[in-house]
């Protein structure tokens, strides 16, 4: 057995699967959501949007108990802005999305 | 079912096990919120990469049915390039899922999801660096196989972790559940290869009936079974070796040498070439009377699945073990059948089995002709290297019916694999196994 038909072989399905994920990825993203980050703006607050939201983006690394006590130490007036700031800056989330969680946070962290 | 076709199947098999989770994901999809497009990208690399390591396992021809099916060197090979994608996947997982993020790949802090997925990642590297360079660091076989089989079942425990974990896709029970299955799909030849494959191995010795050197750097072990009945091999395979307990010494992948049509006492005779580790220190040392362990058969190379009017057998160094077991076991079985053996060497010293070669000329129907690249003065036969000119001035007339076996060097395969198919003959007729992948 030729060993670069092999090579070929693992080439193409590796392009197979790259082209699949991609498939995937476009399905994926253009799907209706529940929650819609572009439709959350202006959008009245919902307290099981928020914990969606803050499952889906934040919920893979960290416990929604785990950023409480850094929240906490925000003065209050500022807190949610400074949630927000902050969640700005720790990556690229829709800005919509962040006020969504820093709301979320912020109410958490008042109520703890 | 033919074997081509039942090999397409088991590979169409493969792709779609290999695209399930995806699709399952995408059937059962429990994320709630829009994710941007790089993100769901990365995912699905996450979601390629996990059920080609936990099939990996699979592709190194420690399944016999699977191994015979396709040839242990065809697995072998695409096992290296699939695991070179697994690392490709894997890599582009985490940059795609969070960018800018090099804290996650810190196996040391962040949340157990990040460590458990960061550790698989180094791990598949070191696995990666290990197989690809193992000459280069100079890394023993046995160490090595052995490396890589703890490495690769901590890979696939965290990567199922790290899923479990993430509550992504696998927030779905369904998902959950798939995940869940391949990692037993994962475990299951493992566990049958380390205990269920010992326990064979152990409750079948073979006792070492003669250690014989062949000259040449080759000695050849001679085995008989010890209450059992021995082994069922197709002329060209090869077993795994260990010569002493094989649950915790080396297994080799060692060619039979001997006839398919085995005697009374059912003996097999390994040659084995002195490589300077094993081949080396310990083969030399093996006493007759001690005892070995055996499993197998393996490899897809052998006349039994070629029809063919003749063969033409091209060999060089250890290479011409499973070609002396195709030879031996046609005049075993009374097969008249042209065979024409081209043995490449650089001289007479570095032949083995040459008497006994020569001496078969006469009780089949078998042409010898040895080429040396160094020969001694006078000689008179094939000298070089075997090309298109030498091949045509042996092969009959009607050699586009005959099959080709090639067995040797690297190097020397890569040239005849050229020059066969110069001839016009087609690949199906060509065929080869390597050893020499790691």
């Amino acid at each position: 057995m030729h060993h670069n038909i092999i090579l070929r072989l693992a080439i193409g399905l590796t392009g197979l699967l790259i082209a699949v994920s991609l498939g995937f990825a476009l399905a994926v993203s253009g799907r209706e959501r529940r929650f819609a980050a572009q439709n959350l703006e202006g959008a009245v607050y919902s307290e099981g949007a928020a914990a969606a939201a803050y499952q889906q983006r934040c919920g893979q690394c960290h416990a929604p108990e785990q950023p409480l006590n850094w929240v906490a130490r925000q003065p209050a007036p500022t807190r949610e802005a400074e949630v927000f700031k902050f969640l700005q800056q720790h990556g690229k989330s829709p800005e919509a999305e962040n006020r969504l969680i820093a709301r979320f946070l912020a109410n958490k962290a008042a109520k703890s | 079912m033919g074997t081509l076709f039942a090999a397409i199947v088991w590979f169409t098999i493969y792709v779609l096990a290999l695209l399930l989770p995806q699709a399952v994901a995408l059937a059962w999809d429990p994320i709630e919120i829009v994710r941007p497009f790089r993100l769901e990208l990365g995912v699905a690399f996450g979601l390629i990469a996990y059920p080609l390591i936990t099939s990996e396992f699979s592709l190194v021809g420690r399944i016999r049915s699977i191994s015979v099916l396709y040839g242990n060197d065809v697995l072998m090979f695409f096992h290296k390039y699939m695991g070179i994608g697994v690392l490709l996947f894997v890599g582009l997982h985490p940059l795609l899922v969070s960018p800018g993020n090099f804290a996650q790949f810190n196996p040391l802090a962040g949340a157990p999801m990040v460590r458990y997925g960061a550790w698989s990642f180094w791990l598949l590297f070191a696995l990666a660096l290990t197989s690809l360079f193992r000459r280069q660091i100079r890394l023993p076989y046995g160490y090595w196989l052995a490396l890589h089989y703890v490495l690769g079942l901590m890979i696939g425990t965290l990567a199922l972790a790290h899923i479990l974990a993430a509550r992504g896709y696998s927030s779905s029970g369904v998902v959950r559940a798939v995940i869940i299955i391949y990692f037993i799909g994962f475990l299951i030849p493992m566990i049958h290869y380390r205990l269920w494959t010992y326990y064979r191995m152990l409750s079948r010795p073979w006792r070492v009936i003669e250690n014989r050197d062949e000259g040449a750097k080759v000695r050849t072990l001679v085995v008989q079974p010890v209450g059992h009945r021995g082994l069922e091999f197709h002329p060209g395979q090869f077993a795994w070796i260990a010569t002493g307990n094989p649950v915790i010494t080396e297994h080799h992948p060692i060619s039979i040498s001997s006839s398919a049509e085995l005697g009374p006492e059912r003996r097999i005779e390994f040659s084995i070439r002195n490589l300077g580790d094993w081949s080396g220190q310990r083969v030399p040392q093996v006493a007759v009377g001690s005892s070995v362990y055996v499993n197998g058969a393996f490899g897809g190379l052998s006349i039994d699945r070629e029809a063919g009017q003749g063969f033409v057998l091209i060999g060089g160094g250890i290479g011409i073990a499973p070609l002396r077991s195709m030879i031996l076991t046609m005049k075993d079985r009374g097969d008249f059948r042209p065979v024409i053996l081209l043995y490449a060497a650089h001289n007479f010293e570095a032949v083995i089995y040459r008497n006994e070669l020569e001496a078969l000329q006469q009780q089949m129907n078998l042409k010898v002709v040895f080429v040396l690249s160094q020969p001694p003065s006078g000689w008179t036969g094939e000298r070089g290297h075997i090309d298109t000119v030498l091949l045509k001035r042996h092969l009959p007339a009607q050699f586009m019916r005959y099959q080709y076996f090639v067995c040797g060097p690297s190097a020397m395969m890569d040239e005849m694999e050229t020059h066969l198919t110069a001839l016009g003959l087609p690949r199906s007729c060509v065929h080869s196994e390597r050893f020499d992948v790691v």
